[in-house]
């Protein structure tokens, strides 16, 4: 029997030897409502804001390490907020056109005293390609238009408001929408 | 709920032997004769997607699926072997394993070995849908048939919407507190047994509907166009509709500012719910300037007959101007001079007055 056991032993450690090395390139991190959240989709996110995070606190590893830990958590539930809203949006019918993304990107330059080329460029070195940053201004756009378009029905005094007063409504009112979205739709996380 | 439980210890293992982003492991084959239908991690099968022996070393050896063994599933993976790794090819493959509806993770990993490298992706497929039964369906009410067809494997999702369209046709019929549960449980070797139970609760039908805060709008104008009927099974989408329709009624009457408010009120021992429609009128509005733009094909007087049912000083009624602009469409297109009318509105709301443009465009 103690052979036996010493033979197994063996084995188990020749087969340890003799295994392939294995390195995961991109997996399944969430689902929401049957969408797929990828890895990849994650890093994509993430990379410009670590990569922010490293250079602001260089030379203070333990700092990084505190901050690294919380971007990638919350990348995936920005991820998952920003699918909520997609969906929404194609439930409503209610989409951001090519030309409003033009738009949009043409009014973060001028914001930034920038020309479109300056912009682009600014948004590669951060680490991110063009396509990313339209995909992540439409969605933003998107989520802007669902949670406009029943302003003037959920709060009947929205045009005389203030500006400021009308910000803050409208972020209460997306906490408030995407509660309602989360609780309708089925949600998976496997970070 | 049960699902949910064991979905997410699924999910705990499917994470713990990936988690990492770099590991060496050695994976033990199951016994097991259909690894969906016992352990969701079972590797027992595997399927060689394409095999190449390219000359540079960075290049794929194979591509294969781990999990699954049926082949006709390597057509939805674009990846191949005799390429490099292309990190776009691999995450649009994920989405298409996903979508075929059999699977329910998919974690991919290059396997290095004497210089050599294989794409894997392990994949956990659905369990099998071994059994559903429904329970508790009252007489007149065919839950099978609302349910539709089902698949083949078991999927949240699926049983979700399952449960909801359900719960409708028990709506439908009057069972306005019905409630419909779920247990799902995984049988090895055979795969997942649905057992759907429904508490129908009892039948409550139209009592009446009531309208509150009218002085300008007419009750019989607003409930002529109702679906909601005394005696009739109240669902929650008809009272939607039906308050969406008193909303455009009021739209009818000049009333562009009113609001519509809809409640219901249950009466269990009649067995009936009244709905009732909460009305905020605010002003009535008339019809003030009406003027034509764009490109005329006609002369004026045609399309001043055309503009005859819009008369300023009139009370502005929404459907009058939509069939004005239907009748301008109408009569471009006879003239062969097709033409889409934009109607564009201005309210002055200290005169009560809405003037309208039509143009064309």
């Amino acid at each position: 029997m103690a052979i036996a056991l010493g033979l197994a032993l063996v084995l188990v450690a020749v087969a340890s030897d003799a295994s392939p090395k294995r390195t995961v390139v991109d997996r399944i991190v969430a689902v929401v409502d049957g969408d797929v959240i990828t890895k990849s989709e994650l890093d994509r996110l993430v990379a410009p804001v670590e990569k922010k995070v490293r250079a602001d606190n260089e030379g203070r590893p333990d700092d990084t390490a505190a901050v690294l830990a919380r971007v990638r958590p919350e990348g995936l539930t920005s991820l998952i907020e920003r699918h909520l809203f997609l969906q929404e949006g194609e439930r409503r019918k209610i989409d951001v056109t090519k030309a409003e993304i033009d738009a949009a990107v043409a009014a973060v330059a001028a914001q930034n005293n920038v020309t479109l080329p300056e912009l682009m460029k600014l948004v590669q070195d951060s680490g991110m390609d063009v396509e990313q940053y339209r995909h992540e201004l439409r969605g933003q756009l998107l989520e802007g238009r669902l949670i406009s378009i029943d302003m003037p029905t959920r709060h009947p005094e929205w045009k005389v408001l203030p500006r400021d007063v009308q910000v803050e409504r409208m972020a209460q009112d997306r906490t408030e929408y995407l509660n309602e979205l989360r609780a309708k739709a089925f949600i998976e996380v496997r970070l | 709920m049960r699902w949910s439980l064991g979905a997410a210890a699924i999910f705990l293992g499917a994470c713990a032997s990936a988690a990492p982003d770099e590991i060496t492991t050695t994976h033990v084959a199951s016994t097991s004769a259909r690894p969906d239908d016992t352990h969701p991690l079972s590797r027992a099968e595997t399927v060689t997607c394409s095999r190449a022996s390219p000359t540079n070393p960075t290049f794929l050896v194979a591509v294969t699926l781990r999990g699954i063994a049926d082949k006709s599933t390597c057509s939805k993976i674009a990846s191949f072997a005799g390429a490099p790794i292309d990190a776009v090819t691999i995450e649009s493959d994920i989405h298409a394993l996903y979508a075929t509806g059999k699977v329910q993770d998919v974690v991919v990993a290059t396997e290095e070995e004497a210089g050599q490298t294989t794409l894997v992706f392990d994949v956990v497929q659905r369990p099998r849908l071994a059994a559903l039964t429904i329970e508790g369906a009252p007489k007149g009410v065919d839950a099978d048939a609302a349910i539709g067809d089902h698949p083949g494997r078991f999927d949240v999702l699926w049983e979700r919407g399952a449960e909801a369209r359900i719960l409708d046709a028990l709506q439908t019929e009057g069972f306005r507190h019905a409630t419909v549960g779920h247990d799902v449980k995984l049988v090895p070797g055979k795969g997942a047994e649905v057992r759907i139970t429904i508490v129908p609760g009892a039948i409550l039908t139209l009592g009446a509907v009531r309208f509150e805060g009218l002085s300008k709008a007419n009750d019989t104008f607003l409930r002529a166009p109702l679906l909601l009927r005394p005696g009739a099974p109240v669902p929650a989408d008809v009272v939607e509709r039906d308050g969406l329709v008193v909303q455009a009624g009021l739209y009818d009457l000049g009333l562009v500012e009113s609001s519509v408010a809809t409640r219901t009120e249950e009466n269990p021992t009649a067995g009936t719910v009244d709905v009732v429609f909460t009305v905020t009128e605010g002003p009535q509005y008339s019809l003030g300037r009406v003027r034509v733009k764009g490109p005329r094909a006609f002369e004026p007087a045609r399309y001043k007959r055309a503009l005859a049912p819009l008369k300023s000083g009139a009370m502005f009624v929404r459907t009058t101007v939509a069939n004005v602009v239907q009748d301008l469409e109408s009569i471009h297109r006879e003239a062969d001079a097709p033409a889409h009318v934009d109607v564009e509105t201005r309210l002055d709301p200290k005169k009560h007055v809405i003037d309208v443009d039509l143009v064309i465009q």
